[in-house]
């Protein structure tokens, strides 16, 4: 049991002279007055005087001085169940302590001391954990909702232990065991382990281990996935390029393109020869009818000086005839005849002259036809010679080019692609290089020597030089064991044999090659088409129409042609042997004149030697009988052969009608375009197919499919781990749950005593209500009917309410454990109304009969109605007598 | 003029472990070394025709160091021939297993390769007709065509496939249907079948041989090699099992009651030759037994490693007896009232609950242990 008696200070806060509060009794004390009066101060002076060390310099000791001072003095009078005691500390300057014995006057106790002698009589040291000083609520002391700090707590457990120290023996437990203690600390460090404090896997905590070993492997199945379809994908294309090339290579692909390619050159071929043919029989057949042309002239030349001599025969019988007949008449007209004569011989004479330039001008004419002739021929051995040297050059070139054929550009084709084949397979598992470019770097970068612009990636087969300007150089070479010596070997064999083939071709390129054949093969088509036009130009050769034109060449110069006559030979020799008729006709009138038969037979004998003399004249045909039979034969001859030469031409014309050369050289330009095509087809899928192998091979030291499997297989592992891992954490939870629902019944059942003590009291304040106690018997939440409110919620008004209702629950407890203590409340009642305010000093009233209430208020009319209370002593501050004080 | 032939499947060489952390290259190794028991039981029976019905491989990508591992060790054995059909696990397909192990096969090599459905003769009058798969499933029968395949009078005719007759198969009927009765209708002698892991007679002529060794705890008669003799054409085919496997996988649940019920176990294990004959234990603990006695249960399970490659420990099903008497025996003060707190909610809640419940219970109970020590 403790109560105080008196209150005295000075030089502490407002009371820099001393005052002294006195008078104080056993229940209920109230000291009324203004604000600043004092009356906290006095508080934290009673705080000072029995929890501080004379000797302490805390704040809480240099804001008690008075100002301008530094040596507050306290003197705290109280009363213990053994004795009146009297404790007097100053702090700071000329600091002391003093406990009196306030029976004998006696110092029991002084400065050092004191504190231990002191807290013995109020028994609250360690050994006497169940004893406290004094109970106080101050203003605006009210349940908060703040982080309450570690000292806050530690002060809260200290007290908790305390009162359930004071009230062990009214409660069955008071807590876990120690044991059980050790396993829920064990409990607790083994969830540490695998969580933080907000729930979260800890780092490297089981937990997060096994979260971390599910994501790593989940990833691994998932990079397994990619690489297992990548393979699939790979198979996949594989299996459609080896469908694609057996399509290629079916009956009905490459080879059926090919033997189209034959047949159309056939065709093609045939095309050719017939259309030589063709030409051949027409040139023959010109060449006939010139021929037959030539013979028919020449025998009509005989014909014609055949009907001239016939002509002229008849009218020398018939002169001779008449002649003969008309005799005598001739004689009798001989005279008549005598003298025309002179007449009709000029006549006579004029139309012999007419009838040799008759002859002359129709070999004139044939004359110039055998020159036009010689012409033409000139024309064809011209032409013939021409084509023979195109010939010649195309042959020339066929010789320059003849180290060029299809066959070596084949090998060519075949030897490249083996080298694809290789350089496929080898860039298949050739390591990538990426470059990728800052801003600043472009042009930095050299790649084999070469300033790279741009981000770029390489596959590099042999060594790769790369230089970063003002770095240096790194070299990048595929590591010899990527691929087999054999394979190194290979490659290297098809590079050299591509090389060997280009230096046969004496090209550099594929390109160059072709170029070459494409060369070879137009000399060889000029070479033929100038073959085909000779063929048809000179069936015999060059030498032998050249032969025939000089044959020709000295008759068409003799026969060069006499300028023609400038009168119409014939038509003046009709008019000249008119003419002569008449002369005659004239002589025989004259002979008529003498006599007129002897005129007529000098007439007629005249006419006949002019007959005779007209056959006489040589014939420009000859008169050669084996030369006219000749000229016959061979124009019978030549008409053949002329008839033979058409039928020839026309068979062939029929024939070659077959055989279109455009459309057999469209064939076979299609036929080889598709062949060509086809085979590019081939060797683009056979790369691929090399490509794709190289890849599947450059991997098949690993068992893609199976690896996905394992990580999948670890993947259920890893799930099954983390399953486990959380159902211990679950299980730990349970555990850890557990024991907090046992702690809480404990703290229920430990916090009953103090509920019950302070339940009256509440209730008289808040009917219905209850307080629910945190650990250290402070209030927690307020229950009415089903609600739990939490404190902070409440109004500032009920808030001090439960505050001061729990602190005289704490004072009953106390009382009733005979160790009660005061219970100071400085300004505690503010905020309540009037009608609460009257409750509370029932309240207060109560508690009065249990322990000392001291109540320090600024309202002084509302707490008069307190103050009337019975047995309320009415307290007044009062000057500290010097007498007093100097004792 | 008879034959003496091996009959096997299914070796699926390069399978994965990846449950099997420890021991899956122990595994792995065992299914290339039964080439070598695999030889041992043909020179016992003296045949020298090996016939692999399907699944050499366990995956078309088997890596190129396990095949030459494989034609190694099938080249250990030169008096032999080891006859190798694609089955749906490694199905002969362009850029596959099988093309990689055709380059890497010596001129000389023993292993012959039945990539396409054509009849060998194999020995004088002995005839082998393969039905090798060239994809994972098939809609079609690979042995129809043995039907209508000729040949002479008193010509022993073998059928070797993988497939699934009678719904024995890998996956039922699903991937490889073969008819059950092809060795009546194209008039085999025997017909060697793969896909089914275990030792499986269809008929007198129609065999499955299992896997030589057993890739996990299902209990269908794995872990064998057939030797089959036929006296001539026609005759009823002699088969003998031969046991080639290393690795016994054997899987048990027990009814405890109390650690007694485990102590039957290492005898069985002995029994079987463990722990020089190595074998995969998957031991399922069931039933209900006294709190108290359940961490001792377990602990002589768990001891049982001691004479097994690998354990593989469920015990889900034990029950931990928590009667009062049970509590009272195992815990004492604030402990018990914990532990009885547990039991409530063990007794009160679902299944989920009541697992954490009851290992709560168990891990209280070694809490305690470790706080006495």
């Amino acid at each position: 049991m403790m109560k105080l008696s008196a209150i005295r200070v000075k030089d502490v806060g407002c009371f820099v002279q001393p005052t002294a509060l006195e008078g104080l009794g056993d229940g209920l004390n109230i000291l009324s007055g203004r604000n600043e009066l004092g009356k906290s101060t006095l508080l934290a002076a009673l705080r000072a005087a029995f929890e501080m060390k004379h000797t302490s310099t805390d704040k809480q000791i240099v804001d008690l001085c008075s100002y301008g001072t530094q040596a507050p003095l306290i003197e705290v009078d109280f009363e213990t169940g053994e004795g009146r005691w009297r404790i007097r500390k100053q702090f700071l300057s000329g600091k002391f302590a003093a406990l009196t014995d306030l029976a004998t006057g006696a110092v029991v106790s002084a400065n050092n001391d004191v504190q231990a002698r002191l807290d013995d009589l109020l028994k609250r040291g360690p050994q006497h954990l169940n004893r406290f000083t004094m109970l106080w609520v101050e203003q605006g002391d009210m349940p908060k909702n703040e982080k309450r700090s570690a000292k806050d707590m530690q002060d809260e457990k200290q007290r908790a232990d305390r009162l359930a120290n004071l009230f062990a023996d009214e409660i069955d437990t008071l807590t876990i065991d120690a044991r059980a203690q050790q396993v829920q600390a064990l409990v607790k460090k083994a969830l540490e382990k695998l969580q933080t404090e907000q729930g979260k896997p800890k780092k490297g905590g089981a937990w997060q281990l096994a979260q971390d070993a599910l994501a790593n492997t989940q990833s691994a199945v998932e990079n397994a996935r990619v690489r297992e379809s990548a393979h699939g994908e790979r198979l996949r294309q594989l299996a459609e390029k080896i469908a694609q090339r057996d399509k290629l290579r079916a009956p009905d692909g490459i080879a059926a393109l090919a033997a189209e390619v034959e047949a159309a050159r056939s065709a093609h071929t045939a095309a050719e020869a017939a259309l030589r043919s063709v030409n051949a029989a027409k040139a023959l057949r010109e060449t006939r009818f010139l021929e037959q042309k030539n013979a028919q002239q020449f025998a009509d030349t005989f014909r014609k000086a055949d009907r001239e001599r016939a002509r002229a025969q008849t009218e020398l019988d018939e002169v001779t005839a008449k002649l003969h007949a008309l005799a005598e008449p001739l004689a009798e007209a001989e005279a008549r005849f005598s003298a025309s004569e002179a007449h009709a011989d000029g006549l006579q004479q004029r139309v012999r002259s007419l009838e040799a330039e008759a002859d002359a001008a129709r070999r004139a004419e044939a004359a110039v036809a055998a020159h036009s002739e010689f012409a033409r021929q000139a024309a064809k051995v011209e032409e013939a010679r021409s084509l023979r040297a195109d010939r010649q050059a195309a042959a020339d070139q066929i010789a320059a080019l003849a180290h060029v054929s299809a066959a070596a550009v084949a090998d060519l084709d075949a030897a490249l692609l083996d080298c694809s084949r290789h350089d496929a397979r080898f860039e298949a598992i050739a390591p990538e290089v990426s470059i990728r470019l800052d801003t600043a770097g472009a042009g930095r970068v050299t790649v084999d020597g070469n300033a790279l612009a741009a981000d770029a990636t390489f596959n590099p087969v042999s060594p790769l030089d790369i230089g970063i300007a003002g770095v240096g150089r790194i070299r990048v070479a595929p590591h010899p064991a990527t691929a087999s010596a054999e394979a190194r070997a290979a490659r290297s064999a098809a590079h050299a044999r591509v090389a060997t083939l280009l230096s046969a071709l004496r090209v550099t390129s594929a390109a160059d090659a072709k170029a070459q054949l494409e060369r070879r093969q137009a000399a060889e088509r000029q070479y033929s088409s100038a073959d085909n036009r000779l063929i048809a130009l000179a069936p015999a050769g060059v030498e032998a129409l050249t032969a025939s034109l000089a044959a020709n060449a000295a008759h068409a110069t003799a026969a060069a042609p006499p300028p023609r006559p400038s009168i119409d030979v014939d038509a003046e020799l009709s008019r000249a042997r008119t003419e002569l008729a008449k002369a005659e006709a004239t002589c025989k009138d004259a002979r008529d004149a003498l006599t007129l038969r002897q005129r007529r037979s000098a007439e007629l004998k005249s006419a006949q030697a002019i007959h005779i003399a007209s056959l006489a004249k040589p014939n420009d045909g000859g008169d050669d009988a084996d030369g006219r039979a000749k000229a016959e034969a061979l124009e019978t001859a030549a008409k053949a052969a002329f008839a033979d030469a058409d039928i020839a031409f026309q068979t062939v014309l029929a024939h070659s009608a077959a055989h279109d050369l455009e459309r057999a050289k469209s064939r076979l330009d299609q036929a080889s375009a598709a062949l060509e095509r086809a085979r590019e087809d081939e060797r683009v899928v056979d790369l691929d197919i090399n490509r794709i192998e190289g890849a599947l091979e450059g991997g098949s030291d690993e068992d893609i499919v199976s690896e996905h499997r394992r990580q999948v297989e670890r993947l259920e592992e890893a799930r099954r781990h983390l399953a486990d891992v959380e159902a211990e954490r679950a299980a730990l939870i349970m555990l850890r749950d557990q024991f907090d629902t046992i702690a809480q019944a404990g703290r229920e059942q430990i916090s009953a005593p103090v509920r019950a003590r302070i339940q009256p009291y509440l209730t008289g304040v808040l009917p219905g209500a209850v307080l629910a106690l945190d650990d250290g018997f402070g209030p927690k939440a307020l229950m009415r009917g089903h609600a739990q409110e939490e404190l902070h919620r409440l109004s500032q008004g009920t808030r001090e309410q439960i505050a001061i209702v729990t602190r005289m629950g704490l004072g009953k407890l106390l009382a009733d454990r005979q160790a009660a203590v005061p219970l100071i409340l400085d300004d505690a009642l503010v905020f309540t109304d009037d009608e609460r305010i009257e409750a509370m000093f029932s309240a207060l009233s109560l508690a009065a009969r249990s322990h000392q209430v001291i109540v320090f208020t600024c309202r002084s009319r509302a707490f008069a109605g307190l103050a009337a209370h019975a047995g309320a002593t009415s307290l007044t501050l009062k000057p500290w007598p010097q007498s007093a004080l100097a004792a | 003029m008879g034959i003496c032939f091996i009959h096997t499947a299914d070796w699926q060489i390069g399978k994965t472990f990846g449950g099997y952390p420890a021991e899956e290259p122990l595994l792995r190794d065992a299914r290339l070394t039964v080439v070598d028991r695999i030889a041992a039981v043909a020179a016992a029976a003296g045949a020298r025709q090996i016939l692999v019905a399907g699944d050499v491989f366990d995956s078309e990508t088997t890596s190129r160091d396990v095949l030459r591992r494989l034609v190694n060790a099938c080249a250990a054995y030169p008096d032999l021939t080891w006859r190798m059909l694609p089955g749906n696990h490694d199905p002969d397909q362009p850029g596959g297993v099988w093309r990689q192990l055709a380059k890497l096969l010596p001129p000389d090599t023993n292993i012959h390769l039945h990539l396409d459905a054509q009849p060998v003769e194999i020995e004088p009058d002995v005839l082998l007709l393969p039905a090798p798969l060239k994809s994972k499933a098939m809609s079609v029968d690979p042995t129809s065509y043995m039907d209508a395949f000729e040949s002479a009078p008193g010509v022993i005719r073998i059928g070797m496939a993988h497939g699934s007759a009678a719904g024995f198969g890998s996956n039922g009927d699903a991937n490889v249907p073969i008819l059950p009765t092809r060795d009546r209708s194209a008039r085999l002698d025997y017909l060697a079948l793969g896909d089914w892991h275990g030792l499986t007679r269809i008929s007198d002529r129609t065999w499955y041989s299992g896997t030589p060794e057993p890739d996990r705890f299902k209990d269908n008669d794995p872990g064998f090699a057939l030797a089959v003799s036929i006296e001539r054409a026609g005759a009823t085919p002699v088969v003998q099992r031969k046991r080639t496997a290393l690795y016994q996988w054997l899987e048990r649940t027990l009814l405890v009651e109390s650690v007694a019920d485990i102590a039957r176990l290492p005898p069985e294990l002995k029994a079987l030759g463990a722990p020089a004959q190595p074998v995969l234990l998957k031991l399922t603990l069931a039933g209900r037994a006294p709190f108290a006695e359940v961490a001792a249960i377990l602990a002589a399970a768990d001891d049982l490693r001691g004479l097994v490659k690998h354990l593989d420990l469920a015990h889900a099903g034990l029950v931990a007896r928590t009667d009062p008497a049970d509590i009272e025996a195992s815990f004492t003060g604030s402990l018990r009232v914990v532990a009885e707190g547990l039991v409530a909610s063990h007794s009160h809640s679902d299944d989920a609950e009541t697992g954490a419940a009851a290992r709560a219970l168990h891990l209280l109970a070694r809490f305690a242990d470790e706080a006495a020590s």
